[in-house]
């Protein structure tokens, strides 16, 4: 808890973004309850009309209320992110654990297959997996968790085996403390702090590469409500609607700015080299 | 005395003579020159004709190639290559008298062998051609009398076989020297007024004049064409098209409805307004495949599409809901098919499910304890996505739960063709009634358009009846019965038939559509 | 130094091995049929086992792999389905505007990274914050939508720029576009290692010396904060190429990414295999170039 009284976190703009983080995740989780109308909704003869009592952010081409598909939207960014980053921290902290921690030939399998998987640029390797897996959103948070997952392995890699060499460590080894053992009380301690970092960013990060892939058709089919998706469906009305790329656009930027601030300011909490500063 | 003013009637003689011949409006020479850039979505796959199956493939062969008969802007059919023809009375023999002096880009002089080798190539088993050799229908043989003379001889009449002739894009001569060349599908040689100079993959699709053109039909003028270069510039996203269009990079565009509106009050641009040919749109059916080899079940879901509703808010009002396979504007439309088709009614459609044992539970219409849900494949074209997306929240009113699944446009055609699909979304552009051959008879189904997989001898029936009437009247009586026949089948919801709009930059000049709603550019100029 | 280099080479063949088994995978693991997918069709039991037997499909998987690879380095990477046209000229059509766009964007986002950085990290007082957020921004901003913003505004509102040329000046929009997430982590990168710079003796000595404090700026501090720079060039080249499947999208170039989605759209495997492996080894000789120029470049390194 002393975190969030340190200095660091205390800027202001630091602390606008955590709050625009715990609004956003209300705001996903709320948003059955809080939509002023259901987003999947057609109301006919009111497609294309600016914000308005009614429809608070205007409509979309087929009648649909953008506020209501935004708000939703925020629900499936949210299940994105955790899903992306889920899948390439779980695997990639267990990979990364075991090559750092066992050595031997899990090591360099492990190290080699990261790298191969790094020699492909994270797109290209999120559409990759989308090809053979086929266009869909689902498709997408696991391409895009996927090719996320080298990033873990190596940071954990490095830092178990930096954490290995440590005296204390070497000690306990020594003196036939369990794996398991030294695992928890030794290196979670000291990996949770990259992998916060990680994941933080990640979040962000995964969001905006989902959305990228949806807007190229890659990714959310319709009708749901995902912001790159409605970026897709809104350019062809940029002149005539400028209300529908501008939301979902800024939807983005505003929930990435947010992940990308906090990350900052948790790597500058948690990174030892950086304290000093 | 004498001499000299003679010589001098010689010279205002010939003086006047010259500007006689000069053509009429300002120096003739001023209008050569200029290029003019079209917006195309998506590129073609190959530009052989006898190959291809795109659209954009025939649109651009349609200024690279003549066709043997044409179209005047009436729709009238008057001589193309061929000055004259005669159709025996059996309706199976089919003489073309060619025309003389005409070139292929190449310098080879086309003649009837050229004409010859050309269909023989669309007809070759071996070619595998997808749409040009079905056009030729039952010609089974093509031999030339002498060297302006054609004679094909058919297996049975085939009244289509006019029209289908007529079409520039897929029936153009090709140049016997170069077709069997292994990048003529990137470079085919024929006879039209451009030719294609350069084909940039991804980028654009550049032709080049012809200079030594001189076999246009009569009602367009005599001579080459005016406009240098007519470049087909690929940009896949509208949005891009239009600003660029807007910036001025691009003279010509097919303008999306929701500018349609803007360009008519603003007037900055020349637009020209065409009817689709075709029906634009239609949800059609998998019938082989659950739920819909039901035909109660098909027929209460034409009850349960408000057509209107999408033509005003996927067109922005720029179309007609569509009620039959045939659009208005085919010769052979039966205009009572409006009142024949089911119309959108809720309450109807509602009760028709009931009776078809898809009863409501709790929002959802269940029968023998299954949901109704089913997946359309559609295209990833704009209208295509709102109108689906529309259509699906029409149905879930009624408790059927659609989903979407959007695939590109050749994906899509060969997963139909494939049967994988419970429904799907397609339209298609044609000028004759012919058309319902090509997605209702059986011998279509798997390798040709068939996609509803619909099998029925009596239909085959109908459709083949109908290709061999000659007498006009009772041909318009047969498609009347099958358009009646296929709304009964309910094998279609069709949905509307749009109209096309296309923008042109003012500085094009003397631009004209043709009968089908097609740009003329032959007779334009650029200022 | 030879040693090095020698060294690193070396250590790239595997991986470009392990990218081609990934790249050969990928297409076996696509579910369906890919004679009946390449045919279009229900396909004729005999024209099926034909072009299974042409394709090489009914030989063990090794064996498809090695004539894979065989291939490949002989520069036959298949036929597109959807053109008949060998991949590699598919390729080879596209890959100058693609070339070119990351070129651009490159050079773009190290100017104004290096820019950037140097203003958040030594600039007046407000501009410094600004330049932070601007980074910020940058990184969280969606191309696509940067993208669109600027042709409406840009091209088509002001008129200053076209929206498609293939010329220089259509390089720009795209180039701006495609460059600014690039630019925003190398800001970040110059920033930090400016400021950690900035506190090392060495420029406490030089300050000491009274030297003025640009002569600072430039000659020790920048010169040591370019290292780094170069090692996240590497990096954010890979995000540029794919980067570019967006951005061409929205601009219309004809390049590589957009060939890519669209061959993924229309499920023509050969050519998205021929493009990501062919993506992914350039990405990899890239990055190994980089290694050496950052080995070169930083002395700490050159005697490893």
């Amino acid at each position: 808890m002393n975190v969030l009284l340190d200095a660091r976190v205390r800027r202001p703009h630091v602390v606008v973004a955590i709050a625009a983080l715990v609004a956003f995740a209300l705001v996903a989780l709320l948003a059955d309850r809080i939509a002023p109308h259901d987003p999947l909704r057609v109301y006919p003869g009111a497609a294309l009309e600016p914000p308005s009592a009614r429809f608070l952010l205007g409509t979309d081409a087929i009648g649909r209320d953008l506020a209501s598909r935004i708000l939703f939207g925020a629900r499936v960014s949210l299940l994105t992110g955790i899903v992306a980053v889920g899948i390439a921290l779980s695997v990639g902290t267990t990979l990364g654990l075991i090559a750092g921690y066992a050595r031997g030939w899990a090591e360099v399998t492990i190290m080699r297959g990261a790298e191969i998987l790094l020699a492909f640029p994270g797109i290209l390797l999120a559409i990759a997996i989308v090809a053979i897996l086929g266009p869909g959103l689902t498709n997408v948070m696991i391409a895009v968790g996927i090719a996320a997952i080298p990033v873990y392995v190596r940071t954990v890699q490095a830092t178990t085996l930096a954490t290995t060499h440590l005296e204390y460590v070497t000690a306990a080894r020594a003196l036939g403390v369990g794996a398991v053992r030294i695992l928890a009380r030794h290196i979670l301690p000291n990996i949770a702090a990259p992998i916060i970092v990680l994941a933080s960013v990640g979040m962000g990060a995964s969001i905006l590469a989902a959305a990228g892939l949806s807007y190229v058709g890659l990714g959310a089919q319709p009708p749901t409500p995902e912001w790159g998706e409605m970026l897709a469906e809104a350019r062809s009305y940029m002149r005539e609607a400028p209300w529908l790329p501008t939301f979902p656009g800024l939807a983005i930027m505003l929930v990435v700015l947010a992940f990308n601030i906090t990350g900052d300011a948790v790597r500058e909490l948690l990174d030892p080299r950086l304290r000093r500063l | 005395m004498k001499r000299s003013s003679s010589a001098l009637v010689i010279v205002f003689l010939v003086l006047a003579a010259c500007q006689a011949s000069a053509p009429q409006g300002s120096a003739s020479k001023s209008k050569v020159g200029g290029q003019w850039v079209i917006s195309a979505t998506e590129e073609p796959d190959t530009l052989d004709p006898h190959k291809s199956t795109t659209a954009l493939s025939d649109t651009i062969l349609r200024y690279v190639g003549d066709p043997l008969i044409a179209k005047d802007q009436s729709g009238k059919y008057v001589p193309g290559l061929a000055k004259s023809w005669t159709i025996s009375p059996d309706g199976l023999t089919w003489t073309f008298q060619l025309r003389d002096g005409v070139k292929f880009h190449d310098g080879t002089p086309f003649d009837a062998a050229a004409m010859k080798a050309t269909f023989d190539r669309a007809l070759d088993p071996a070619t595998k051609s997808p749409i040009a050799g079905g056009l030729l229908g039952p010609v089974k043989s093509v031999a030339t009398t002498d060297k302006s003379t054609l004679v094909l001889t058919l297996n049975q009449p085939f009244s289509p076989l006019l029209d289908n002739l007529s079409d520039a894009g897929r029936m153009l001569p090709l140049s016997p020297k170069a077709m069997n060349d292994a990048d003529f599908g990137r470079k085919p040689i024929s006879t039209g007024p451009w030719k294609v100079a350069e084909w940039r993959s991804g980028d654009r699709i550049v032709l080049a004049r012809n200079p030594d053109y001189a076999w246009a039909a009569d009602f367009l003028h005599k001579g080459a064409a005016f406009i240098d270069t007519i470049v087909f510039r690929i940009i896949p996203e509208s949005a891009t098209q239009v600003s660029a269009f807007e910036s001025g990079e691009v003279d010509q565009l097919g303008v999306p409805p929701a500018q349609v509106q803007r360009y008519l009050d603003e007037k900055r641009f020349d637009v020209k307004k065409a009817y689709r040919n075709g029906v634009g749109l239609f949800l059609e059916f998998n019938v082989t495949k659950a739920p819909f080899d039901e035909l109660a079940l098909r027929r209460a879901l034409n009850y349960a599409v408000d057509k209107d509703a999408v033509v005003k808010t996927a067109l922005k009002g720029f179309g007609e809901a569509a009620y039959g396979p045939l659009p208005p504007s085919i010769r052979g439309y039966f205009p009572g098919i409006v009142q024949y088709a089911p119309h959108f009614d809720k309450a109807k459609a509602a009760e028709a499910l009931d009776q078809a044992g898809w009863k409501l539970e709790g929002g959802v219409r269940m029968k023998s304890g299954q949901p109704l849900t089913f997946t359309l494949y559609n295209a990833a074209i704009d209208t295509w996505k709102d109108s689906a997306q529309l259509v699906q929240a029409q149905l879930k009113d009624l408790g059927i739960d659609m989903k979407i699944q959007t695939f590109e446009f050749g994906t899509l055609l060969a997963k139909a063709k494939q049967g994988e699909q419970q429904a799907h979304f397609l339209g298609y552009t044609y000028t004759n009634p012919d058309i319902v051959y090509i997605w209702f008879h059986s011998s279509n189904i798997g390798t040709g358009l068939n996609v509803s997989h619909y099998k029925d001898a009596a239909l085959d029936k109908m459709i083949e009846d109908a290709r061999l009437e000659v007498d006009d009247a009772k041909r318009l009586k047969l498609y009347e019965n099958i358009q009646k026949y296929i709304v009964d089948k309910a094998l279609w919801v069709p949905i509307w038939t749009n109209y096309i709009y296309t923008a042109y930059q003012p500085r094009g000049k003397d631009v004209k559509l043709d009968s089908e709603g097609r740009t003329i550019l032959f007779d334009a100029y650029v200022q | 130094m030879i040693a090095y280099i020698a060294r690193r080479l070396v250590l790239g063949v595997p991986v470009l091995f392990g990218v081609s088994l990934l790249v050969f995978a990928m297409v076996h693991l696509v579910p369906g049929d890919p004679v009946s997918i390449m045919l279009g069709e229900s396909p004729a039991a005999t024209d099926a086992e034909a072009l299974r037997h042409q394709l090489g499909l009914d030989e063990p998987l090794p064996q498809q792999y090695a004539e894979f690879v065989a291939r490949a380095v002989r520069g036959d990477l298949g036929t597109s389905i959807r053109s008949r046209r060998a991949v590699t000229e598919e390729i080879a059509d596209r890959a100058p505007s693609t070339i070119q766009l990351t070129l651009a964007s490159v050079a773009l986002a190290i100017l104004l990274g290096l820019a950037s950085g140097v203003l958040a990290a030594a600039g007046p007082g407000p501009v410094r914050g600004a330049a932070q957020v601007a980074s910020l921004i940058g990184l969280s901003l969606p191309t696509f939508w940067l993208g669109l913003l600027l042709i409406l505004v840009v091209a088509t509102w002001l008129r200053l720029l076209p929206v498609t040329s293939s010329g220089p000046a259509g390089l720009v929009l795209p180039a701006i576009t495609l460059a600014a997430p690039a630019a925003a982590v190398i800001a970040r990168m110059t920033r930090s290692t400016m400021l950690e710079a900035l506190t090392t003796d060495f420029v406490r000595t030089a300050r000491a010396k009274g030297l003025h404090e640009r002569v600072v700026l430039w000659r020790h501090v920048l010169r040591n904060s370019l290292i780094p720079v170069i090692a996240i060039v590497g990096l954010q080249f890979g995000g540029l190429l794919a980067g570019s499947v967006i951005v061409e999208s929205v601009f219309a170039r004809p390049g590589i990414g957009r060939l890519a989605v669209q061959a993924i759209l229309q499920r023509d495997f050969p050519l998205v295999q021929g493009i990501v492996l062919v993506v992914a080894t350039s990405y990899v000789l890239v990055n190994i170039a980089i290694d050496l120029l950052y080995a070169w470049a930083d002395p700490r390194i050159h005697y490893r």
